[in-house]
């Protein structure tokens, strides 16, 4: 044990440069790990929104319809902005190919909502769409309640929870409030119907309440009944006489047979549509994370090369430096096999250290990087960056370990099958 | 036979530099090896020390080959049954004289704690009190009598000693044959020394010159024969006693040596 002892004490002693050495070189590493942390936390983050997102999770018989010329899905009616007519719609609606279809409804009114908050009430004009009940199913809490009654059920996005604590707390000082507070908020819809001062200028009022909030929309406006929307064009169409219409951004349909999948697509275009199916989405999908990961990949890439490089380079001098010692060593009776360890083991150690620093760097950029993100953008506190587990810290160690045994093994190889003679004759 | 040579020859690219030599050693013998610069001597040791591979012949060490080990086996041969002193020391310059000494013995991964043996070693040789210097800072004799020390730090069978006193001057040239004896003596060591001095000859049992790559053996001028004779007896005497009287046994014969040399001057 003293002899060991000593031995260890020997290494550190007159090695101690050596060390610190690799360390500098191997510094790459570091970054690499941690970027591979935070691309992990990123990757299952994007996925699980992707496939989360209320609309554009299809099932595999399902499709998706958008106007022509749609782009993405437009929530809000602008001047110009394409949609489906009610009349196209019923002709979807009828063909014989469809089991049941549902859509998301946009007015042609703008729309103010009006809320009490501490004594003090605030109103805003707000993008509201219209959602049909089965559009939401299991993908919203308390679903079923979600239909046109009084008074209206609206369903908000999440962050708004936070701007609502943010601004009590503000304001009064006021602890945070939960989901769960919210839920019943009564909220007033106040439309404005038709061009202001003409005859056709109408004012409605109704009654609302929060029914629940979610992520699952990508869209920064709330949700209404789509036929609470189709029960007020109706109506102001009645009273004023006025042109006013309810069109579609997106028809949901779900098919009878998906063998006819094809059949059904094409003869949709033919109508002037645009047809989104499970396929189109996961090529999307696909897409997107192909985006990711070569972004990720090439700057994991740059680090290993840059560090493997380095490493390897760091190794070599020492190889040359010690060239002299691994002869002696070698014919003071050193094995070919102890030089080449001490080479692995140095590298290995170097690597576990490096992997396991780089995880919790990483971690610790996840958890305090993804705070201060959605301070700045309320939208993105929606994407959740998980921290990586006891799993992964495993493979960084093993994996860093690895890529600096990878670079230290050649050097190692080199000064393992130096010169015998070399110190013999110098 | 501890160690044979048989038959080697050994080239370097066309010139051949060893042709057919053979040589044996048994245990507690001194060879002395002699031949022009450039004749093949470092070469022929770095042979029986399993560093160089002949391109023909053997060399068996206790009846094995051992140019057909594995680098593992080899390794460990030149560890524990030989010592290697070399032409220019070859001290490792950051390590203390101390360090340099244990350092064959930091193969092994639970490497023996050395200190006493050290201790007993370096009385022997007269270094105690340089340990923890630098070589830098050593005497070309105090270097030497280091690199000695690692070389039987081990306690090896054989020493191979490479123009051991070619770097020094004719006082610590006498102290380092007086130690060579001394090693024969109470260690019953063999010695292959490569060199010049006629001192160093005169102490081997046998003398080979080595002279365009062929080695003849040689006949040593020596004027006392009975030397030999009382340095057989002494060791058959040595060998049945434990390591302390053995020392002081060795130090004894070795004692009558030094007059019995001085004498011949
Ligand atoms: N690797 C090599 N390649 C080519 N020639 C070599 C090599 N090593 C040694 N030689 C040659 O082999 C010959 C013998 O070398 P060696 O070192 O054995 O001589 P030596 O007898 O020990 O000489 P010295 O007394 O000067 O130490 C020399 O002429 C040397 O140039
Ligand atoms: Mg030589």
């Amino acid at each position: 044990m003293k002899g060991f002892l000593y031995k260890l004490f020997f290494y550190f002693k007159h090695d101690s440069v050596n060390i610190l050495r690799s360390f500098v070189s191997g510094l790459g590493i570091l970054f690499l790990i941690a970027f591979f942390v935070m691309y992990l936390a990123v990757k299952s983050a994007v996925l699980s929104y992707i496939s989360g997102s209320l609309l554009d999770n299809l099932a595999s018989d399902e499709i998706k319809i958008l106007p022509k010329n749609a782009k993405a899905v437009e929530y809000v009616k602008r001047e110009g902005s394409p949609g489906i007519s009610q009349e196209l719609y019923s002709k979807i609606k009828s063909m014989p190919d469809f089991k049941a279809t549902s859509t998301i409804s946009r007015t042609p009114f703008s729309i103010r909502l009006k809320g009490e908050i501490l004594g003090k009430s605030r109103s805003t004009f707000v993008p509201v769409c219209g959602v049909d009940r089965n559009l939401i199913k299991d993908k919203v809490p308390r679903w079923q309640s979600f239909y046109n009654k009084k008074p209206v059920p609206i369903i908000v996005p999440k962050f708004t929870i936070d701007l609502m604590n943010n601004y009590m707390s503000s304001m009064e000082n006021l602890p945070p409030l939960s989901e769960k507070d919210f839920i019943g908020f009564p909220v007033e819809l106040k439309f404005h119907a038709g061009k202001r001062n003409t005859p056709f200028y109408k004012e409605y009022f109704f009654d609302g309440e929060v029914h629940s909030f979610t992520d699952l929309l990508n869209f920064p406006g709330v949700i209404v009944p789509t036929d609470f929307l189709a029960e007020v064009t109706a109506q102001y169409r009645r009273e004023t006489g006025g042109q006013a219409a309810l069109d579609y951004a997106v028809v949901y349909a779900r098919v009878k047979d998906p063998d006819k999948l094809p059949v059904i697509v094409s003869n949709l275009k033919s109508m002037g549509l645009k047809v989104e199916s499970q396929k189109d989405i996961a090529e999307k999908t696909q897409k997107t994370m192909g985006l990711i990961n070569e972004v990720f990949f090439a700057i994991m890439a740059v680090f290993l090369v840059v560090s493997i490089i380095s490493i390897f380079n760091s190794y070599l001098a020492i190889v040359y430096i010690r060239s002299e010692r691994f002869s002696l060593q070698r014919i003071l009776g050193f094995p070919k096999i102890s030089i080449l360890s001490a080479f692995i083991l140095e590298s290995a150690v170097v690597g576990a250290v490096y992997g396991a620093g780089g995880y919790f760097i990483g971690n610790y950029l996840l958890s305090h990087g993804g705070e201060i993100l959605s301070k700045w953008v309320p939208m993105l506190s929606a994407v959740h960056l998980e921290t990586a587990g006891a799993d992964i810290l495993f493979c960084s160690v093993l994996f860093a370990s690895a890529v600096c045994v990878i670079a230290a093994a050649i050097p190692g190889i080199f000064a393992s099958n130096i010169n015998l003679f070399k110190a013999v004759r110098k | 036979m501890l160690l044979s040579v048989e038959n080697v020859s050994l080239f370097f690219g066309k010139r051949k530099i060893l042709d057919n030599v053979s040589l044996k050693i048994s245990e507690g013998e001194i060879v002395a090896i002699t031949g022009k610069s450039g004749s093949g001597k470092t070469s022929l040791l770095g042979i029986m020390s399993g560093l160089l591979d002949p391109d023909e012949g053997v060399v068996y060490y206790k009846g094995e080959n051992i140019i057909k080990w594995w680098d593992f086996k080899k390794s460990r041969y030149r560890n524990k049954e030989i010592g290697f002193v070399f032409q220019f020391f070859n001290l490792l310059p950051d390590l203390s004289a101390y360090e340099n000494i244990v350092y064959p013995s930091l193969v092994k991964f639970f490497p023996t704690d050395l200190k006493g043996e050290v201790r007993e070693l370096s009385k022997i040789l007269g270094i105690e009190h340089i340990l923890y210097q630098k070589p830098e800072t050593l005497s070309g004799g105090e270097r030497q009598r280091v690199a000695i020390a690692r070389a039987i730090i081990n306690r090896p069978k054989i020493l191979l000693a490479d123009e051991p006193t070619g770097n020094l001057d004719t006082g610590t040239a006498l102290e380092i044959k007086n130690l060579f004896l001394r090693l024969r003596d109470e260690f019953n060591m063999s010695l292959i020394i490569v060199t010049h001095d006629e001192p160093l000859i005169e102490i081997a049992d046998r003398h080979y010159h080595l002279e365009d790559g062929i080695l003849t053996e040689k006949i040593i001028k020596r004027p006392q024969r009975e030397n030999k004779t009382k340095r057989t007896a002494s060791v058959k005497k040595t060998k049945s006693l434990d390591k302390k009287a053995q020392a002081k046994a060795g130090s004894k014969s070795s004692a009558s040596r030094k007059t019995a040399d001085k004498k011949i001057k």
